[in-house]
């Protein structure tokens, strides 16, 4: 059983999919050299000032560097879910922020205009929590104005304060009027966006269902709203107010955001929260064309984490009978069945209750499997009605095959037999009359023998077309060259293979469609010779009945099309090669264990 | 003369023996199946055994795989094998091991109780009969050069067809409306055209019906 790859249903056909995959992990490697380039030369610059507290400015580089490379792992890890892509961009804007320390003018510009950004990432990262997606418009506006805040008044703020020095950026120290403005606007904009965050995300965890799930979500909207309230209550309160030393507040700030990607990997990759992230997945997969979309079980699978998971289909009109995508039939367990809802017909999945204890996670997937699954479902219904045709089309075939025999069996054994016994009587009767001189008793008995002769010649022939003697006494190989001596044409033979290990079901189906294909022959092919070649393998019959006739035979004529279905009906294959003017072969392939 | 009887159809058995016992001649034991009949045969040494082809243990060609045996272990028996069919091959077997006193005949000539009679007579005093019904199909039957078959006349032909039926030279040249002087010429230059060296009279005639039956 797959299940282990969400893309690709075989090695034999890799998907872009998968070439997508690896592109990807391409890209995030080279994303996080980058980002560690970048930061090391920050330290190394920033490492030539001597100052005080130099390695707590030094470390907010690295501290970047870390979310960084741990958004860019979770992104590798769960490509379908943006958190990954909302932590990187808070480690970027760190260590873009950080450039502001750099003791050179131009050096330090980037970092001057990114110095607010890494607020406004770290709002979106919470807000966007946990799939990665703002969802609702309030939060919407709330990035936005986060964003437009901390990036657009650093402009302003930078050109007329005349003071590049970046660090103090988070302290009121405007030196003229327009830098003052753009300084307070910033701040009611900014403290505004991330107090009614706070509220956002406390209503969010209160209405939240009261699952496993809440907790997680509860930790982390938690450690969401102190990292937000730390901006405004340390560059608003605790520095103007209380006169707190700025390097020790700066010290707190980065101590709290360089515990933000370990609280949000921790989140997505632990407990029930990885399953209902997961499960956004399946949407990404929902959304793959057709052709590349690996199938529904296998995604399910994937997605709840449990290999063994069988998706089920109820098999129309036979309720409580269920069947897998392949059409095979199965059981249903007394635990950890959930149906799909919304379905025509009733459709289970059927997981492991001790590695899932929570059906939850399995209801919401089926949710969003749904739709494919009732694609699924009728092709399903479709191979199975197919795989049922098929067995009682060679149901019917052997049937009549098996009625065959039973008449020989009966003419042989009963009929024939009399008859013989009765012309024998009737001899013995012209016999004694000829003893006693008497012509016309003897006339009369010779008669009788006579016409009991008749009948028993067409009994004969009868007999050899309903299923020739030869075949159940000395097998195909001596029947195929009985009917070679009854043609009117020379046939050759080539016989190969142990035919007395063949059935007599397969040996007559095999007689009948060389028989026929002879007759075929004789009748339209004006040919002058025929070639019959049998081989009998372990698992195999192969036959070929060959003509140097006039070929372009009608593959539609009852003959070969009679081949053609009896074959099919048995599972093997007919092939008809005849070329005008190139003879006509017969190709025929028999399974031998039936 | 005594005959063994095998057939696995007892009304056939019976029949036979009431056929037999109206020419007096002797039937020493009926079997119903193919291992009996080696054992019957074994016991007795008959001077004739007559069997069908199909018969238990098998239900496949048990008499015809018994009739051989028992021609190899006592070439001085005469053996008939009956059928519902006659088959070229199996006509091919019999003769194979090169020995006389052979038959091959269908099931329903036993109506024809005065040649039923000669035959048996024929074979047991180690003459060849084979079915009129596979001479005709082999005349009949078409194909590559039969070595030297081909190269007969008519008149060769049809005497060659009635020697492999089992006629004596007297019936052939009843048969042909000929003299049996001309019968004894043409069976003469079948030989010669056939190139079957002068050996017993007999064995010449067997291997001119097999060069016949053959290929």
């Amino acid at each position: 059983m797959g299940g282990t790859t969400l893309f690709g249903r075989s090695a034999a056909t890799p998907s872009l999919s998968r070439l997508h995959e690896q592109h990807l992990r391409a890209a995030l490697v080279t994303a996080g050299l980058f980002a560690a380039a970048v930061a090391m030369l920050e330290w190394a610059w920033i490492a030539e000032v001597e100052q005080p507290y130099g390695w707590l400015i030094q470390s907010f580089g690295l501290v970047g560097l870390a979310t960084t490379a741990v958004g860019l792992w979770l992104w590798d890890r769960r490509p379908a879910n943006r958190i990954g892509l909302r932590l990187t961009l808070v480690g970027a804007t760190l260590i873009g922020a950080a450039a502001g320390n750099i003791p050179d003018r131009w050096l330090a510009l980037p970092g001057v205009l990114l110095a607010e950004a890494p607020i406004a990432a770290v709002l979106h990262l919470v807000l966007a929590f946990p799939s990665g997606l703002v969802r609702d418009r309030l939060s919407k506006r709330l990035v936005v104005i986060g964003y437009v805040s901390s990036l657009v008044f650093q402009v302003p703020i930078y050109v007329f304060g005349g003071n590049p020095a970046a660090f103090d950026s988070l302290s009121v120290d405007g030196h003229t009027r327009l830098a003052d403005l753009a300084n307070d606007a910033q701040a009611v904009l900014t403290n505004g966006a991330l107090i009614v965050a706070i509220v956002v995300l406390v209503r969010r965890w209160r209405t939240a269902a009261p699952t496993a799930e809440r907790r997680v979500v509860g930790i982390v909207f938690a450690y969401g709203v102190v990292t937000l309230a730390t901006f405004p209550i340390t560059a608003r309160i605790l520095r103007p107010v209380f006169e707190w030393n700025p390097y020790l507040l700066f010290g707190c700030q980065l101590a709290i955001i360089a515990g933000v990607p370990f609280v949000f990997a921790a989140a997505m990759l632990s407990g029930a929260l990885a399953r209902t992230v997961d499960i956004g997945e399946l949407a990404s997969w929902l959304g793959a064309a057709p052709s590349l979309r690996p199938r529904p079980r296998d995604a399910l699978a994937r997605a709840l984490g449990d290999p063994s998971l069988q998706l089920l289909y109820e098999l129309p009109g036979t309720p409580g009978r269920f069947v897998d995508a392949d059409g095979h039939g199965a059981e249903l367990p007394p635990t950890g069945v959930v149906e799909v809802e919304g379905q025509q017909r009733r459709a289970v999945i059927v997981y492991d209750a001790t590695l899932l204890a929570d059906p939850g996670p399995v209801v919401r997937a089926a949710r969003v499997a749904a739709l494919a699954i009732d694609h699924e479902r009728l092709t399903a219904e479709l191979l199975a009605s197919q795989a049922a045709l098929q067995e009682s089309r060679a149901r019917i075939v052997e049937h009549g095959e098996a009625e065959r025999r039973q008449l020989a069996q009966d003419l042989h054994d009963g009929v024939q037999g009399r008859l013989v016994v009765a012309a024998l009587h009737a001899g013995r009767l012209a016999a004694r009359l000829s003893d006693l001189d008497d012509p016309h008793g003897v006339a009369a008995a010779t008669a009788m023998r006579d016409s009991l002769d008749g009948a028993l010649t067409q009994l004969r022939h009868v007999v050899n077309g309903v299923l020739p003697p030869l075949l159940g006494e000395q097998g195909l190989f001596a029947a195929l060259e009985g009917l070679g001596d009854e043609l009117p044409i020379p046939c050759r033979f080539e016989l190969r293979g142990d035919d007395r290990a063949l059935s007599i079901t397969v040996s007559s189906h095999a007689y009948f469609v060389a028989s026929e294909s002879i007759a075929n022959a004789l009748k339209h092919a004006r040919s002058t010779e025929l070639r019959v070649s049998a081989e009998v393998d372990a698992d195999r019959l192969r036959l070929e009945i060959a003509d140097d006739g006039v070929g372009a035979a009608d593959a539609a004529g009852s003959g070969l099309r009679g081949i053609r279905d009896r074959v099919a009906a048995l599972g093997g294959t007919f092939v008809l090669e005849s070329p005008t003017n190139g003879g006509t072969r017969v190709k025929v392939e028999l399974p031998c264990e039936s | 003369m005594r005959v063994v009887i095998g057939d696995d159809e007892a009304l056939m058995r019976e029949g036979l023996r009431a056929l037999l016992g109206d020419f007096g001649v002797d039937v020493v034991a009926t079997a119903n199946d193919a291992i009996a009949l080696r054992q019957a045969v074994a016991a007795e040494l008959p001077d004739l055994v007559i069997t069908d082809i199909r018969m238990p243990p098998e239900l496949q060609d048990d008499g015809l795989r018994a009739a051989l045996d028992i021609r190899a272990a006592h070439p001085g028996i005469g053996v008939l094998v009956l059928s519902q069919h006659v088959q070229r091959r199996y006509a091919l077997e019999l003769l194979a091991g090169g020995a006389t006193g052979v038959g091959y005949l269908l099931k329903q000539r036993v109506g024809d109780v005065e040649q039923f009679h000669a035959d048996l007579v024929s074979i047991a005093s180690g003459g060849t009969v084979i079915d009129p019904e596979v001479v005709d199909a082999t005349m009949t039957r078409p194909g590559p050069a039969k070595r030297g078959v081909e190269r007969l006349t008519q008149r060769q032909r049809e005497v060659l067809a009635l020697l492999a039926q089992g006629r004596s030279n007297a019936a052939i040249a009843a048969r042909l409306v000929v003299s049996e002087r001309a019968v004894v010429q043409h069976v003469s230059n079948i030989y010669d055209v056939l190139g079957i060296p002068e050996h017993a009279e007999d064995h010449r005639r067997v291997l001119a019906v097999i060069r016949f039956l053959g290929d």
